[in-house]
């Protein structure tokens, strides 16, 4: 399902798509948080209550494919095989915790300055790389320039921290300066901070790293990883982990109910459900992976009037949609843009469908009549275009003609994205500030809908500024609050990340973002 | 016996002959009132996606739940229509192509077969994803089908015409002092009817394929049109869920495309004192 290849989208778009896009998505989605998934790793709980059984080789297929394959942890990351073997053989500086707080890694613990535009980072101190030598501050800060430096590959993934003024003032300390005040740099640094020996410049091949295996044979078609038991964490369970790249998600599916493989990491709503029948299969869940929001420009007719938007929000039937786009695998949503943060205001009345109300608002706008619309949608990410089809019988019934264009998926992302009126948009699990900072700001490189407001800006500027968590998050909700009433997105719901495994296989992560690449502590029963 | 055997073998073929023809003739009368036969509005969500066959729907829901069977019988006009006009195209362009340069030869010949080489070396497919980037989905499967088709039956007309065009009935009209044009018209094209006939059937093929091909692209009709290859695009994620959903517009596609090929055969082969 989710085949991210960095190739399909253009570098133009270098600063939205570090969020907005397939391998944006892909990248970020690492830094956003999630309440933790109420469906427990693996599906049953039963399937914790057993203690963890050690060795075993664990068979994973996960999306890749040969032509962008790469041994470069800083680049596109276009391969979601090759970021499952970086996570498992890199440290990196902290990772999504399950309920979306950002947990320790290879750092310890932070300190911001004052201003909250210093950030000081504590290293621990027995991480080795497996050739030995220790891993230092030089290191981290080696990397992190590195990655800095490939930002027209990677789409600015550290765009927000000024690499050059940051230091390392001591062997386990760095300390990181950011460009503006920015509360949540923690978990910028989450899951896709992989750490490489400083100097390191050949990366045709696999870099010594210090995670929990370590590379025995890798190959375009997938690798072979062995536990490292040189590690600093919690010693992993399994002996062996084989990494199988497979492009087609269905191809993914099948390789676990034929038994070729024990994980299929993405596969879609319809394969799961064709596999739901069989025994041998059980579904990890991973909530609010998938968004299709539709998209109004609040400076293009007839979006320009908060009545209309209004209307085209109260005509969605969003349980109709999550069941037919999703086959239900997801969550009604309630028009807030990342509705998995945790900054999302949790006491907001859920909006639902009321056709007369929409109706009435329309006459109000002066569209008493009817109206006519073209709504663009794209077959990038399976079930875009089947959305906005259902949605258009949606508006057919408050008087509205929205007339489907599917565009095609190569020029989607030039030529409709923050380009047009009305559109479907994609989100793959962004955070909050990150969608702030690409999209919602009066001076945002892609602001798609055209929401330019003074006190959103500033109540995002303050919330940035500000060392309490609590006192962040009431900001953050504050604005949030403006975009629900007043703003330019229809969000109906948010799809489930699905992965299919064999019964035997425990303790897979489930939360957000590339958490799921972290299965370091996962294990098979016997 | 020897009678029965042979009078069986006689119906046979003659069924052969007649079937394709009828099963076009139905289709061509049948799938433009199929709207009205479908149970289900063909365009609006009624159950669950990809239900499986059973009691209010035969052969299931799609993609949206919508009824398969209805979208089924909805479907197929709007392709049969584009694909009748590209081949009708083709066809007048060819023919015209081929009477100029079969009757002139020569220079003009040469001409006319130097373009057709020409177009005829790029794939139909191939242009016709070119032509859709610049114009209107419809607009590029008629200008493919005809770049595509026309040359090849400018070739087969030129090589008849420039044959006829020796025959002594036409060398009477001639000397009789007829014009061109009417020679043409009157002496040669009612001689190449069955000829022209099923060219036409063969290029109707090409222009449904390049229809079809064009539809599943996404590049030809916008959902939520019940159109038969677009449905293929739509149902391809949930074949394993409900396998109606692909096979039932896929039927239909590919019984056009047999009927008209195999009529096309027909013509062809058919004994003049059999028609």
């Amino acid at each position: 399902m989710h085949q991210h290849s960095s190739s399909r989208v253009p570098l133009s778009r270098r600063s939205a798509l570090a969020v907005l896009t397939a391998a944006g998505a892909l990248l970020l989605s690492a830094c956003s948080g999630t309440p933790a998934a109420d469906t427990p790793a693996a599906g049953t709980p039963a399937s914790r209550t057993g203690a963890p059984v050690d060795g075993g080789t664990l068979r994973y297929a996960v999306a890749g494919s040969p032509a962008t394959a790469s041994d470069d942890p800083h680049g596109g990351l276009g391969n979601e095989s090759d970021v499952l073997r970086f996570a498992l053989t890199y440290d990196v500086l902290t990772v999504p915790g399950e309920d979306g707080r950002t947990r320790p890694r290879l750092a310890t613990s932070w300190k911001p300055n004052a201003a909250m535009d210093r950030w000081t980072l504590t290293l621990r101190e027995d991480a080795r790389f497996t050739d030995g030598t220790p891993v230092r501050a030089a290191d981290v800060l080696y990397s992190l320039r590195r990655i800095g430096g490939k930002a027209a590959e990677n789409y600015g993934r550290l765009a927000d921290f000024d690499l050059k003024k940051s230091t390392a003032p001591d062997e386990h300390t760095v300390v990181l300066a950011t460009r503006a005040p920015m509360a949540d740099a923690p978990r910028a640094l989450e899951s896709v901070t992989f750490v490489v020996p400083e100097g390191t410049e050949d990366f045709s091949r696999p870099v010594t790293g210090s995670g929990p295996y370590r590379v025995k044979q890798t190959g375009a078609q997938g690798a072979v990883l062995t536990r490292n038991d040189t590690w600093w964490g919690e010693r992993p369970h399994l002996d062996r982990i084989e990494i199988q790249a497979v492009a087609d998600p269905q191809a993914r599916a099948s390789a676990v109910t034929a038994g070729q493989a024990d994980v299929a990491g993405s596969v879609s709503p319809a394969a799961v459900k064709s596999a739901g029948t069989s025994e041998k299969t059980r579904v990890v869940r991973r909530g609010g992976v998938t968004e299709y929001p539709f998209v109004m420009r609040l400076d293009t007719k007839p979006f320009d009037d908060p009545r209309v938007r209004e209307a085209f929000r109260l005509a969605a039937d969003r349980k109709a949609l999550v069941d037919t786009v999703f086959l239900g695998y997801g969550k009604v949503a309630n028009d807030l843009p990342t509705p998995y943060d945790p900054s999302a205001p949790k006491d907001l009345p859920q909006r639902t469908r009321d056709v007369a109300k929409a109706r009435k608002l329309l006459a109000q706008a002066g569209h008493a009549d009817g109206l006519s619309v073209t709504l663009h949608t794209t077959t990038s990410y399976p079930g875009m275009d089947t959305a906005a089809t259902l949605y258009a019988q949606q508006l057919a019934d408050i008087g509205v003609d929205a007339e489907v264009k599917v565009e095609p998926a190569d020029t989607y992302w030039t030529a409709v994205y923050a380009k047009k009126a009305f559109y479907t948009g994609y989100y793959g699990g962004i955070s909050f500030p990150d969608l702030v900072r690409v999209g919602l700001l009066s001076a945002s490189p892609t602001n798609e809908t055209a929401w330019r407001s003074r006190t959103f800006d500033d109540g995002f500027a303050r919330a940035m500024a500000t060392a309490n968590e609590a006192r962040r998050g009431e900001l953050l909700s504050g604005i949030q609050r403006e975009l629900w009433k007043d703003g330019g997105y229809v969000v109906w719901g948010t799809g489930d990340g699905l992965d299919l495994a064999a019964p035997t296989v425990r303790g897979l992560p489930d939360g957000p973002g590339f958490q799921r690449m972290f299965i370091d502590q996962a294990w098979m029963a016997r | 016996m020897s009678r029965s055997v042979a009078f069986l073998s006689l119906s046979a073929a003659r069924a052969r002959r007649t079937a394709p023809v009828a099963a076009a003739v139905v289709l061509l009368v049948c799938v433009p009132l199929g709207r009205y036969a479908a149970p289900h509005p063909p365009e609006r969500t009624v159950a669950a996606p990809w239900t499986p066959p059973g009691g209010r729907h035969p052969l299931g829901t799609d993609v949206l739940g919508r009824d398969v069977l209805s979208r089924v019988l909805a479907g197929g006009t709007q392709l049969l229509t584009l694909s009748l006009l590209a081949a009708a195209v083709a066809v007048v362009c060819g023919t015209a192509l081929g009477l100029a340069a079969g009757w002139s030869g020569g220079r003009v010949a040469r001409g006319v077969r130097a373009l057709g080489d020409l177009l005829l070396a790029v794939p139909a497919l191939v242009l016709a994803l070119v032509l859709a980037t610049a114009l209107p989905g419809a607009t590029a499967v008629v200008v493919a089908a005809v770049l595509a088709g026309a040359p090849l039956t400018a070739r087969v007309v030129g090589t008849q015409c420039a044959y006829l065009r020796d025959s002594g009935h036409v060398h009477a009209a001639v000397e009789r002092g007829e014009s061109t044009p009417a020679v043409l018209v009157h002496e040669v094209l009612p001689n190449l009817r069955r000829l022209v006939a099923a060219d036409a059937g063969l290029r109707l093929v090409t222009a449904l394929q390049i229809a079809a091909a064009l539809a599943v692209l996404g590049l030809g009709p916008q959902p939520p049109e019940p159109d038969w290859a677009l449905m293929l695009s739509e149902n391809l994620p949930g074949a394993a869920l409900n396998p109606w959903a692909l096979l039932a517009p896929a039927v239909p596609l590919a019984g056009c495309a047999w009927a008209f090929a195999a009529t096309a055969g027909t013509v062809a082969h058919t004994p003049r004192e059999a028609v």
